[in-house]
């Protein structure tokens, strides 16, 4: 009988201590890793295009976005804005508006984000446009597209 | 003759009887005053108290339930050690894992509050139109309201715009909205 309560009392000790242990060993085993370009494209058509949201994840893979870049045209050259927290993570809002009398129509790159790859599975990324808007801060019909650039 | 044989040749002799049997053989015969005596000697002619008879089948009850005791605490130790582990698993692990949650929760309240002052067109939500429309304004020298001022510096200007562009980008506030 005291030998069952051992057992018990030991069982109930490690299936409490589970969660809180180290991943396993072979989780350890180191991956390969590769570094991708992912470009971001928003299309307004003939609207000229001054602000923008959008959001980015990766449906499949592992993936890690380590750096942002802006856009082709001057209007959305400089870094948009971002969550600093958003970095080494697999999710990222990034969001950008220009007040310039210049804005681009049509399709354009608005921002180039690098990702680190883990991993063989093939990342899938998903961008959701939240908000595409006009110089007058009126909401307008656009997409987003994502386009993987070359490996580096 | 030994100290054995001669005692017990004695005591029959002293008693009156014959120690040859039928056939000659010695066979010890029980004379009667002998079993007379035996028994007075060893007959239970004490009488006991019913006090004392209850005080000494209490006692002897007290120490029968004391060695059972042992016995009982280990036939229920498991049924206490399942109870005891159920007891941790239902109240301990949710806290534990349940504890984070609630904060997050209660931290995106506090956040969605903070939403408000940022929601420049009041659309419900903070995004970048907000920042957008603070930065026109900024640029066409209008009217401002004391509100607009996110960082408190006592003037709108393009820092009030990074704060709401921040906000708008926002991981933790985006679960929110």
């Amino acid at each position: 009988m005291r030998t069952l309560f051992v057992i018990l009392l030991v069982g109930v000790f490690f299936a409490l201590c589970a969660p809180f242990q180290e991943p396993r060993a072979q989780e350890a085993v180191a991956e390969a890793v590769r570094f991708e370009a992912v470009d971001i494209y928003v299309d307004s058509g003939d609207r000229p295009l001054a602000a923008y949201q959008f959001e980015l994840t990766a449906k499949k893979g592992k993936i890690a976005i380590v750096g942002i870049e802006g856009g082709d045209h001057p209007a959305f050259k400089e870094p948009p804005y971002y969550d600093p927290a958003a970095l080494q993570n697999d999710r990222i809002i990034i969001a950008a508006f220009s007040t310039r009398p210049d804005l681009p129509k049509n399709r354009i790159r608005v921002a180039r984000i690098h990702v680190e790859v883990t991993g063989e599975v093939e990342p899938e990324y998903v961008v959701t446009l939240t908000v595409a808007a006009s110089a007058q801060g009126e909401r307008i019909p656009a997409t987003a597209t994502v386009s993987r650039g070359a490996e580096e | 003759m030994n100290l054995s044989a001669f005692l017990h040749t004695s005591l029959y002799e002293d008693h009156g009887m014959s120690i040859m049997g039928k056939q000659g053989k010695a066979e010890p015969e029980e004379p009667k005053q002998l079993a007379e005596d035996l028994a007075a000697l060893y007959a239970p002619d004490l009488p006991v108290p019913p006090d004392v008879d209850r005080a000494i089948i209490a006692t002897a009850r007290e120490r029968f339930a004391r060695r059972r005791r042992p016995r009982l605490v280990l036939r229920w130790a498991p049924v206490g050690a399942l109870a005891a582990a159920a007891a941790i698993v239902l109240f301990l692990v949710p806290t534990l894992l349940l504890k984070p949650r609630h904060q997050a929760s209660r931290e995106r309240a506090v956040t969605a509050k903070i939403a408000a002052k940022e929601d420049i067109d009041q659309d419900g939500r903070v995004d970048i139109l907000d920042a957008f429309a603070l930065a026109r304004h900024i640029e066409s020298s209008r009217e401002f309201f004391g509100e607009w001022d996110m960082n408190g510096d006592g003037s709108v200007d393009d820092t009030d715009v990074e704060v709401i562009a921040r906000a708008a980008v926002s991981l933790e506030r985006s679960s929110v909205q």
